[in-house]
């Protein structure tokens, strides 16, 4: 009795945290089972409790923020996210691939290339530098 | 001697980063053959999106996006996309800003053929490439427009240039060394070539999770049309219409479902929810009981069932329904 007081005292002052900084939680409406927890307890005959998946938000808030992203952007964000998405990015945000390609960096690898051209002697267009 | 070895040894490393020490690969008229498809094609109306510093995510979003005709602009995208300290954008938020669209993100099947097909959709196709090498990764997004056979072409949009021609080799190295992954933008109604089924669900799923449960419900819709017997699809499309407060559409799905799958106790919880919002609390009972008898011990689907129960149990008695409840027949609940 006492531990599951606990629990929902938590998730209510988790909740309330969540709300004051603007991240509703994108779960189903009370009472019915949401396709995406259907899907995921199919996959993985589990279902992953609620407040780690607020958890995930939350950190991943966090490290958007901390990355540069407007914070008046991020909660509709994290909004199209899935849980899982969520998950993902909480664990890996830093290593995903980020294509931006920097063209420069392209530029740049063509003049490595052409530096070790030059510099063992198969080509020679640097003579004059 | 020593000159030449050291020549050697540049050409050799040369060689190694610009080829990428890959097999021979088949060519694209061996790939077309028997497809159907032309020997060339080109979605020349696909619209083109100078990138910015850092912003082809924005820029190929927009450019599939737009093809899918949905008015928006790299600029627009760039805030929903860009992740400024990676000078660049993650995949997963492609896939999501394109839901903030109300288009579906499909990832199609890894593989050239794949998206060869697409485009003879005349679908443009959203594709990362590692432009530099599997140690050094360059990532960068393009959007396929066309091939051409006769010379073993892609045409791309890419990055500032309008339209890049690339040999299919090297198009197939940079893809493959991003995991070949490819995106199309799909439109209520319309399927990628060759589906995957669940994928596809999965997808819409995901949709509906974001919120756009309008257009989750079109894309359900279809999906029955296409796949008739799916239970997701019609789980899903009960709580699309539950989630818009369309309770009685809600329930028919969920019947629907139930007369597929009776064993179903995630079914027979979310149509107890529906006919106890109704005010249908003799129904929502007996389906109650239905799910407690299939529901597995402890799971999320039984703690939920026994919470509806319970709310029943506690509530003030309801007011006479809006609609007409279903009631017991010897038959079943009508």
């Amino acid at each position: 009795m006492y531990q599951l007081f606990a629990r929902r005292l938590l998730v209510g002052v988790l909740s309330l945290s969540l709300m004051g900084t603007g991240i509703l939680p994108a779960v189903s409406v009370a009472g019915i089972i949401g396709t995406q927890s259907m899907i995921e307890m199919e996959q993985a005959g589990t279902d992953r409790a609620r407040v780690e998946s607020f958890i995930d938000q939350e950190n991943v808030r966090d490290q958007m923020i901390s990355m540069g992203v407007d914070p008046a952007e991020v909660r509709e964000r994290l909004a199209a996210l899935t849980d899982e998405e969520l998950r993902i990015l909480n664990s890996n945000i830093d290593n995903l691939p980020a294509g931006g390609s920097g063209l420069l960096v392209v530029i740049g690898i063509v003049f490595v290339v052409l530096l070790i051209l030059e510099v063992t002697g198969v080509i020679d267009i640097f003579k004059k530098v | 001697m020593h000159t030449y070895h050291i020549r050697s040894f540049g050409l050799i490393v040369v060689v190694f980063l610009l080829a990428g020490c890959t097999g021979s690969r088949p060519a694209l008229d061996s790939m077309l053959a028997g497809t159907g498809l032309p020997a060339s094609m080109e979605l020349a109306d696909t619209p083109f999106f100078p990138q910015e510093a850092f912003q082809c995510g924005p820029a190929a979003l927009a450019t599939v996006l737009v093809a899918s005709a949905v008015n928006v602009t790299p600029e627009e995208l760039a805030d929903k996309v860009y992740l400024p300290k990676r000078q660049g954008s993650l995949q997963l938020e492609l896939v999501a800003a394109s839901r903030r669209y109300q288009r579906l993100p499909y990832r199609i099947d890894p593989e050239l053929p794949a998206l060869l097909a697409e485009l003879g959709a005349g679908r443009p196709v959203l594709v990362l490439q590692n432009l530099g090498l599997a140690s050094y990764p360059v990532w960068h997004y393009a959007v396929v427009i066309g091939f051409d056979a006769s010379g073993n072409t892609i045409l791309l949009r890419s990055g500032d240039r309008e339209r890049i021609v690339m040999k299919t080799g090297k198009f197939m190295r940079t893809w493959e060394l991003a995991d070949n992954w490819a995106l199309v933008t799909l439109r209520p109604g319309e399927f990628p070539i060759n589906p995957d089924e669940s994928r596809y669900l999965q997808a819409v799923a995901a949709l509906e999770s974001a919120g756009q449960t309008g257009s989750a419900i079109n894309f359900y819709t279809a999906a029955l049309e296409r796949w008739p017997g799916s239970t997701l699809a019609l789980f899903g499309l009960g709580n699309s219409y539950y989630l818009q407060g369309d309770l009685q559409l809600a329930e028919t799905q969920y019947r629907r479902l139930l007369a597929i799958q009776p064993g179903n106790p995630a079914a027979r919880n979310n149509l107890a929810q529906v006919l106890a919002d109704r005010g249908c609390d003799a129904a929502a009972f007996a389906e109650v009981d239905a799910g407690l008898a299939i529901a597995k011990p402890d799971s999320p689907i039984r703690d939920s069932l026994l919470e509806i129960r319970s709310k029943l149990i506690n509530r003030p008695s309801a007011g006479e329904p809006e609609a007409p409840c279903p009631v017991a027949t010897e038959f079943g609940w009508r």
